[in-house]
């Protein structure tokens, strides 16, 4: 039986739902799952499916940090800061991405995918802001500060450093997110906490509002060049996005530890998956 | 969040930015979606085609696919009523909303006078305002 455009609409908005859930569930995007959904299921060119899949990391973006600016947990100096080079990435990657095969593109989504499944597995607990001084662009702009985060909401202080070596590592992260339409929290986050000594939470919510931004900047340069079907970046950006709120809501009643595992093997599977195309 | 070193810009500032920049995105999310919603319905109850399968998929997501391109392709098909232009109104919308929470954000750093993160915050709104005109 031929799909029929409603039909493919209400598939697209159920899957996207699902990746939304999961996604949201182990704190991860959409796009992990929705550009191979795209791609190996419904044989979307892998351009408009990034182009799809950064509609849909804006707007979860947005919604989560909405949420989290309004409880003081953005370190909105620090986004600002940092978006410089994540936004600058973003364009670099946009227009770099026309000029890479696509068999390159998969690759890379498989290894990114590899990756993510991997910094999962080993995600270490909140831990306390590692010792460290602030260095003078830090200083010169205010990016230390305190925050909520500690046991029982106790505010704690925390100095950023390594602020140059952290906006080299953005813009990678920007180049990544535009190239395959993924969020790139998975490598955001990690410079943040580990590399410039911003705690776990803190980098977490930081990272949900630069993702907005970074996406924004390589999503114009997608729509201009026709790379957005708007039949194809809706129904998903509805999906995705009534998943994310529905995960945001069962947090906290559902087994992380058996979600986080389940989402491992979704990760690897695809990632194969993605490698395989590749290769193909 | 509240800046240690910040001399100019208060906590509370500090927090009624990011608070405005919060419901902006909010805001801008949940219009998106709702335009994007009108946009679908209109495509359907347009094109009966999407239902019955007379019109195939590849035609709408395809290779060839025809749909408006970029913000002036957008505005020739709202000018044409055309229900696609809806729909990528909607997208658009959602695409403009970070930027407009950079705009929101740049004016209450300038507006407190920390200027140094206010400019900061400007030079993000030029990139993105570049990727979006002159890309």
């Amino acid at each position: 039986m031929p799909i029929t455009p409603l039909l493919f609409i209400l598939v697209l908005v159920l899957v996207a739902a699902v990746a939304g859930l999961l996604g949201s569930l182990v704190g991860l995007g959409g796009g992990v799952i929705v550009v191979p959904v795209l791609t190996l299921v419904f044989h979307v060119d892998i351009r408009l499916a990034v182009g799809a899949s950064l509609v849909t990391v804006i707007a979860t973006s947005a919604t989560g940090a909405s949420r989290l600016l309004r409880r003081d947990l953005v370190h909105l100096r620090l986004a600002l800061f940092l978006a410089v080079a994540t936004t600058l990435g973003a364009i670099t990657g946009a227009l770099v991405s026309r000029h890479v095969p696509t068999r390159v593109l998969f690759v890379l989504f498989a290894a990114v995918l590899g990756y993510s499944a991997v910094a999962m597995l080993r995600r270490r607990p909140e831990a306390a802001p590692r010792a460290g001084h602030s260095d003078a662009v830090a200083n010169a702009l205010g990016l230390n500060a305190s925050a909520p985060v500690g046991e029982g909401g106790q505010v704690v202080h925390f100095e950023v450093r390594r602020s140059i070596l952290g906006l080299v590592a953005m813009y990678g992260a920007g180049v990544v997110s535009a190239l395959l339409g993924i969020g790139s929290g998975a490598l955001n986050v990690p410079t943040m906490d580990v590399l410039m000594g911003v705690p776990l939470k803190v980098a977490s919510a930081t990272s949900s509002f630069m993702i907005g931004l970074t996406a924004a900047a390589s999503a114009a340069i997608y729509l201009s060049r026709g790379q957005i079907d708007p039949l194809i970046a809706a129904p998903i950006a509805i999906g995705v996005l009534g998943g994310a709120t529905l995960g945001a809501r069962l947090l906290t009643s559902v087994n992380a530890v058996v979600v986080q595992r389940l989402f491992i093997v979704v990760l690897a599977v695809v990632a194969i998956e993605m490698l395989q195309k590749g290769f193909a | 969040m509240s800046g240690a070193t910040s001399r100019a810009t208060t906590a509370r500032d500090a927090h009624r930015t990011a608070h405005v920049v919060g419901r902006v995105l909010g805001v801008g999310v949940s219009l998106g979606v709702l335009v994007i919603v009108v946009g679908l319905v209109l495509m359907l109850l347009r094109h009966p085609g999407y239902t019955t399968g007379q019109v195939p998929l590849h035609a709408l997501i395809g290779r060839h696919a025809r749909f408006p391109v970029g913000i002036e392709g957008l505005v020739r098909a709202l000018r044409h009523g055309s229900a696609a232009g809806v729909v990528l109104l909607g997208v658009v919308v959602i695409l403009a909303s970070p930027i407009v929470g950079a705009i929101v954000a740049a004016g209450g750093f300038l507006a407190a006078r920390d200027l140094r993160i206010g400019v900061i915050a400007l030079v993000v709104v030029l990139i993105l305002l570049v990727a979006t005109v002159a890309l």
